[in-house]
């Protein structure tokens, strides 16, 4: 247990892409009472910047962990198979598709009589594509070799497009929703 | 150094030193202090028994060379008086730069000194010209006075309230305010969270909850988790120009309106107005109908004002908050109904329609029986025990987040995010950069702080050169710049070259405010003229300093010595810290420093294991089912 670990190993859980929330949050609140820099206020500069230190990384873990999409990114990443941001590869087409008419009912919904409703339907459909894609990323995970790492590193692009749709209909709903 | 303060929850690792430690809510309208005296935390008054000391300062002409500074009430007397040297509400100054000013000017009736070069917007008194911090220093100096007299010794060190949404340049202002008063600054801790510790310990509830903070100049709004001692922020979300004031101004340019007078406005009849809206606010909290009259000079006014004609008059200002409460709703993936409590905080949450419209928005009744002018210096003071050590920081555990995001300006003059807002603090960021040119050995970043795409549209927090980069052909060089924001919610930035391992010199110039070298000499020359001997106060502190770290090394070698190091290892931390302990005897300040470095030096892989063996007995000591995966989730 040392900052040198994984996130999985500094948060003693085992490498694998399904997570028990609850237990994540136990071990993030103990490990933060342990490192955070309150616990260090009367202590040398020195023992001040390791806490920062140790404390931010802890963060950053559970940031990543907590996560469907950077968790997914992050073991891809561990394994060997990180994603090129460059290299951008060819997409299912039916996917990209789903995606297209999702994003012309995104920009049709302010003209729409009830909007809320409308963006409710949206967040839920995008939801739904989203856990099917964490499903399959969690058993190609479990058996990730050469031949089939592009079929997980393409989930998670697919993971990356549903996430960015859905930021868009955070700030639609900002926008519209505020009076 | 310390080390790891290993001891058992509840009890104070050295019991018999209990330390002085002090809150201190540094408002726009007015501040307070207050301590943990026999277990519960209370506000210091003055001698007359007065908690609220006016965030006023004035500035006389000195007399046989003798500063004429006052502060808080004495000095509020002399505000309609004596408007150009009364300053009032510098709070709303901190940490802005002097092309802000500007859209504060109908507010501030100062003289503005015209050029400068900090880029602090810089005041004319007749004592001479101040800075922001220079003021906010004086307020801060009564306070601690109050501390002292109050805990009859000198002060280890002070926990300092600020908005929560306050940035990067508004919370140093406030930490170089600090320093200058002389106080050893323990922690800045956002407002609504302090609030939030004084309202959970003191309530014991646990969930969900909203604090809303209006206070004279600023709004706050958090959402905190509160469970088994663990304040963690969700989100937090504001506006560090929108508070009572506002409704003040309201109100007096309504009546100046209403009066029909045509003449200029002096600062007197500005100060008046402004003085006679406030009373007119305050008495519409209990009343329903206000008859007022006001006289300065060639101005006369009277009038009958109603609750309902002000509530009208605040209304947009209200609607403001209540847009920035859905926010930070939706950041926090919280709905209303998952709310267990509303908290309301600061003085302007007295206004009976700012109840009201808050009431309507979470559906419920919001908590007002803690005094909103009391509970943040309270849960300040609560959170400066557990810091100085008095009490365990295993009861107690703040989780805060960034309120803006962080980043730095790329081409076309587009800000990109590296830190975003609503990120647990303390974070670091690391991003990589490359050269556009063959042989480029320098290049500029540009830090800017905000939620907007555009960098004219952001804060610019700093400017900073990485040099000494190797030599390389264009794109070759990989510079990994890292993003650092402590507990204090303050950035630092530190750059290497990644492939040949070279650490950049980074310096940070703020945009606004004073670099750490203008700090320090602005408190040397105070103390210089307060007549005070810098040198036995320097090597007092020093000593302090040596002492408390040999006993906590001392300690942590006690507790864990045998079993993380070996005899080599632990001979070379005991030759350092007697070598410390040789020097502290003496008066030797640069010998203490240099031997207070090295000790903390020899001991800082010792301290590294220490912390990597608590957080592995932290895994281990729960049960076996807390960490069994889940696999059907």
């Amino acid at each position: 247990m040392s900052l040198t670990d994984n996130y999985f190993q500094l948060y003693d859980l085992p490498e694998q892409y399904s997570l028990d929330d609850n237990a994540l949050r136990v071990t993030y609140r103990d490990l933060q009472r342990k490192t955070h820099p309150d616990k260090f206020a009367h202590a040398s500069q020195q023992e001040q910047l390791l806490a920062v230190q140790y404390a931010a990384i802890i963060n950053d873990a559970y940031d990543v962990l907590t996560s469907s999409l950077k968790r997914a990114i992050y073991m891809l990443k561990l394994k060997g198979f990180e994603i090129d941001p460059q290299q951008s590869a060819a997409m299912d087409p039916l996917f990209l598709m789903r995606q297209m008419e999702l994003r012309e009912e995104l920009e049709n919904v302010s003209r729409v009589d009830d909007p809320e409703t409308a963006l409710e339907k949206i967040s839920e459909q995008l939801e739904r594509e989203l856990e099917d894609l964490e499903e399959g990323f969690a058993a190609q995970v479990e058996v990730l070799n050469d031949s089939n790492a592009v079929a997980a590193q393409d989930t998670v692009k697919k993971m990356q497009f549903v996430v960015k749709v859905q930021s868009e209909v955070e700030h639609l709903e900002h926008e519209l929703l505020d009076v | 150094m310390a080390l790891l303060q290993l001891s058992e929850p509840g009890m104070s690792p050295m019991p018999h030193l209990r330390k002085n430690a002090v809150g201190i809510d540094l408002g726009t309208t007015h501040s307070l202090v207050a301590t943990v005296r026999s277990g519960s935390a209370e506000v210091i008054a003055d001698h007359q028994g007065r908690k609220l000391l006016p965030s006023v300062v004035h500035y006389a002409p000195e007399l046989d060379g003798l500063e004429q500074i006052t502060v808080g009430d004495d000095a509020r007397t002399q505000a309609v008086g004596d408007p150009l040297n009364t300053i009032i509400s510098i709070k709303r100054l901190m940490g802005r730069g002097v092309e802000d000013v500007s859209t504060f000017d109908h507010q501030m009736p100062y003289r503005f000194v015209e050029q400068n070069s900090s880029g602090m917007p810089i005041i004319e008194t007749a004592a001479g010209n101040v800075s922001p911090v220079q003021v906010s220093a004086e307020i801060l100096k009564v306070l601690a006075q109050r501390g002292r007299e109050a805990l009859g010794e000198e002060l280890e060190g002070a926990v300092i309230t600020v908005p929560a949404y306050f940035d990067e340049a508004q919370r140093q202002a406030t930490k170089d305010a600090a320093t200058l008063a002389g106080l050893n600054v323990l922690r800045l801790l956002n407002e609504p969270t302090a609030a939030a510790i004084a309202y959970g310990l003191d309530q014991g509830d646990e969930g969900i909850v909203a604090v809303y903070d209006l206070g004279g100049g600023t709004f706050d709004i958090s959402i905190l988790r509160l469970q088994a001692g663990v304040f963690e922020v969700l989100s937090t979300g504001g506006d560090t120009a929108l508070g009572g004031d506002d409704f003040d101004r309201a109100i007096a340019e309504w009546i100046l309106t209403d009066s029909q007078y045509e003449k200029n406005v002096t600062p007197s009849l500005s100060r008046e107005l402004m003085e006679s809206a406030r009373s007119i606010k305050e008495q519409l909290s209990a009343q329903d109908v206000v008859n007022a009259t006001i006289e300065q000079g060639d101005f006369s006014w009277q009038g009958e004002l109603t609750r309902a004609w002000f509530d009208g008059l605040i209304e947009t200002l209200v609607a403001r908050t209540l847009k920035v409460c859905k926010g930070a709703l939706r950041d926090a993936k919280v709905k209303v109904k998952d709310l267990v409590n509303v908290v309301m905080v600061g003085g302007s949450t007295r206004v009976p329609y700012v109840r009201q419209r808050v009431g309507e928005l979470f559906d419920r009744d919001p908590m007002v029986d803690i005094d909103p002018d009391l509970v943040v210096a309270t849960g300040a003071a609560l959170q400066a025990d557990v810091l100085v050590g008095n009490k365990s920081s295993d009861d107690m555990l703040l989780l805060d987040v960034n309120p803006l995001s962080l980043g730095i300006e790329t081409m076309g003059g587009l800000a990109e995010k590296i830190i975003p807002r609503n990120a647990t603090i303390p974070i670091a960021k690391a991003q990589e950069f490359t050269t556009y040119k063959d042989g480029q050995t320098a290049m500029a970043v540009h830090v800017v702080q905000g939620e907007r795409e555009l960098v004219a549209d952001c804060r610019s927090l700093a400017r900073f050169e990485l040099r000494g980069i190797p030599p390389m052909v264009a794109g070759a060089a990989r510079i990994l710049v890292t993003f650092q924001v402590d507990a204090d919610g303050l950035l630092s930035v530190s750059a290497k070259e990644v492939t040949t391992g070279i650490e950049s010199n980074v310096t940070v110039k703020p945009s606004y405010g004073l670099e750490e070298e203008q700090v320090t000499q602005m408190l040397k020359d105070s103390i210089a003229h307060a007549k005070d001997d810098v040198q036995a106060r320097q090597l007092r502190e020093k000593q302090v300093d040596a002492d408390g770290l040999l006993a906590s090394i001392e300690n942590a070698l006690a507790e864990d010595g045998g079993t993380l190091l070996n005899a080599a290892e632990r001979e070379e931390i005991e030759v350092a810290l007697q070598r410390l302990r040789d020097v502290a005897v003496g008066d030797d300040l640069h010998a203490i420093a240099r031997e207070i470095d090295k000790a903390g030096q020899a001991s800082n892989e010792f301290a590294a294991r220490r912390m990597d063996a608590s957080i592995k007995q932290a895994l281990s000591g729960k049960s076996i089912d807390a960490i069994t995966v889940d696999k059907e989730d």
